[in-house]
């Protein structure tokens, strides 16, 4: 009995790692989850991402009104997004077709947590006095 | 936008040469279309000591934003050196300066 | 006897006590000597060294447009440094650059502000910013110190990037420079040396949608360029703040183009594809106590001209 509670233990604690894992080619696919999904996901992450100061900002779009506009144009049924500028008053010169952009969305916020792991381990290698050679 | 002229002038052996930074947005008449504004430059300017013209210019769009320019005269230290200009839509300035 | 020994006691107290001072900016003296030999190895033959520093550049532009033999502090003038056609374009706008008005006027605001006069008694404190904050626990950089001053006189909030606040920082930066003043940053306890390491850190990480570090284009990619723009050195890179940058004036109304370095700071974030932190904000507070460090010993020659 107490076996079978410390299995079922450790499967529910890889289960649940695997559903917040960073995995962009498992929760960024349009075709394959559908958009609510991966709009779910991008929000999730990016949500992390902007806590933690790594939010992307692309061609003057911050992540968050990517998000956002492809929230609305599912929402309106509309087929592309146009998010607005970073300065908040106008629109972008941005237009994406709706699906391409949930997918870029998603992508953008699982990539700012994943490099910023990754940059934990390997900034070192570039500091001259503390890790860069030349 | 168009404000005072700034003057530096400093004299050796009788000559005084003069740094002038003038305030115009200068824009020409492309810059004043994208921007959505009246075209206006500096067509006219001239530099005075004692009543009497040390240098003179005409000038056009080639001319960017707040001109420089630099000159020199034959004068004295305690020269005031008095700088006007004229632009085309009849906005002026005159500025003054003292040679060093 | 006892008397003998409790001088000696006291002469070893004083020696532990002066030579721990000094250890807590130990890393960070390494780190700088480390970057000012990498940048002196690097411009000491642009074109013998090509391959392990240039590998990219043309033989052209290694032998027409990179001056070698630099030295720490020709390393001030950001790119003007190495780039030749770059630097005869700088020496002919220093002649009368357009920032000397804006020094003037932040000597107005110092002379008629009792609040500045109060706290800055001293105006050539160019050097000395930011510093680490023992009782709160936070580096405090020059914007944050100026505004913190005229916001506790009850007077209005002003912007940490532009505008006024650019115009004190001009003044008293140009104080600092004719007292001929250097860079001299302190870290002075274990908890000033964790922001300076958490600083250094944010500064060498790889970010955003570029996914390039401020280290990608500063230490490694310094003499390169991006299109045609010849990348600048982190050596030098904080000393002459606030800025005029010509691109900023060029499109001001006033011809008003200084900037802090919060200001640069927040344009470069957004360069590597990243929503850059605020100006007040702890990281941006501690990036710039980490690059400041980098300069020290070196003179302070702000405001000055860049592009």
């Amino acid at each position: 009995m107490k076996n079978l509670l410390k299995i079922f233990a450790a499967i529910t604690l890889v289960w649940a790692t695997n559903s917040f894992a960073h995995n962009v080619n498992k929760q960024c696919d349009v075709a394959k989850l559908g958009i609510d999904k991966v709009v779910g996901y991008a929000k999730v992450h990016n949500k992390e991402a902007k806590a933690k100061g790594v939010e992307f900002r692309r061609l003057n779009v911050n992540n968050t009104d990517l998000i956002k506009a492809v929230e609305d144009a599912v929402a309106n049924g509309e087929k592309t997004v146009q998010p607005m500028h970073f300065k908040g008053k106008d629109k972008s010169k941005t237009k994406l077709d709706v699906n391409y952009a949930a997918q870029r969305a998603c992508h953008f916020a699982i990539t700012s947590l994943t490099q910023a792991k990754e940059a934990q381990k390997t900034y070192k290698l570039s500091i001259p006095g503390d890790g860069y050679k030349f | 936008m168009a404000g005072k002229t700034r003057i530096k002038a400093k004299e050796k052996d009788g000559v005084v040469t003069v740094m002038a930074l003038a305030k115009h947005p200068m824009h020409s008449s492309i810059e004043a279309k994208k921007l959505k504004v009246k075209q206006n430059f500096i067509t006219h300017l001239t530099a005075q000591v004692d009543g009497k013209i040390v240098y003179e210019i005409s000038s056009s769009q080639f001319f960017s934003k707040d001109p420089f320019l630099k000159f020199k005269y034959k004068g004295k230290k305690g020269d005031k050196i008095t700088i006007k200009w004229v632009d085309i839509l009849g906005g002026t300035n005159s500025s003054d300066g003292i040679a060093k | 006897m006892l008397s003998k020994m409790i001088k000696l006691f006291m002469v070893l107290t004083i020696f532990a006590v002066v030579s721990n001072a000094g250890k807590y900016d130990k890393q960070a003296e390494k780190d700088r000597k480390a970057l000012v030999k990498y940048f002196e190895a690097k411009f000491e033959d642009p074109e013998k060294n090509r391959n392990q520093f240039f590998p990219y550049s043309t033989d052209k532009e290694l032998k027409e447009n990179i001056t070698k033999g630099l030295k720490h502090h020709d390393f001030a003038i950001g790119n003007y440094a190495f780039s030749k056609q770059g630097k005869v374009q700088y020496d002919e706008i220093k002649e009368m650059p357009p920032y000397e008005e804006f020094i003037e006027k932040g000597e107005d605001i110092y002379k008629n502000s009792e609040a500045l006069k109060k706290c800055f008694p001293d105006t050539k404190i160019g050097g000395n910013y930011p510093y680490f904050d023992d009782k709160t626990g936070k580096v405090v950089t020059l914007s944050v110190a100026i505004n913190d001053c005229v916001v506790k006189a009850g007077e209005e909030k002003l912007n940490l990037k532009k505008g006024k606040i650019t115009h004190i920082e001009a003044y008293f930066a140009d104080q600092t420079k004719q007292a001929d003043k250097n860079m001299d940053i302190k870290i002075n306890s274990k908890k000033a040396q964790q922001a300076y390491e958490r600083g250094k850190k944010y500064y060498y990480s790889q970010r955003g949608y570029l996914k390039l570090s401020c280290a990608s284009c500063h230490v490694q990619g310094a003499g390169q360029r991006v299109r045609n723009e010849s990348l600048s050195q982190l050596l030098g890179h904080a000393t002459h703040f606030p800025v005029y940058r010509l691109k900023w004036g060029a499109k001001s109304k006033t011809s008003d183009g200084l900037g802090t370095l919060e200001r640069r700071m927040e344009g470069c974030i957004k360069d590597e594809g990243q929503v850059p932190p605020k100006a007040d904000s702890k990281e941006m507070r501690e990036l710039l106590y980490f690059m400041a460090y980098m300069s020290n010993g070196m003179k302070i020659d702000g405001p000055d001209i860049r592009k």
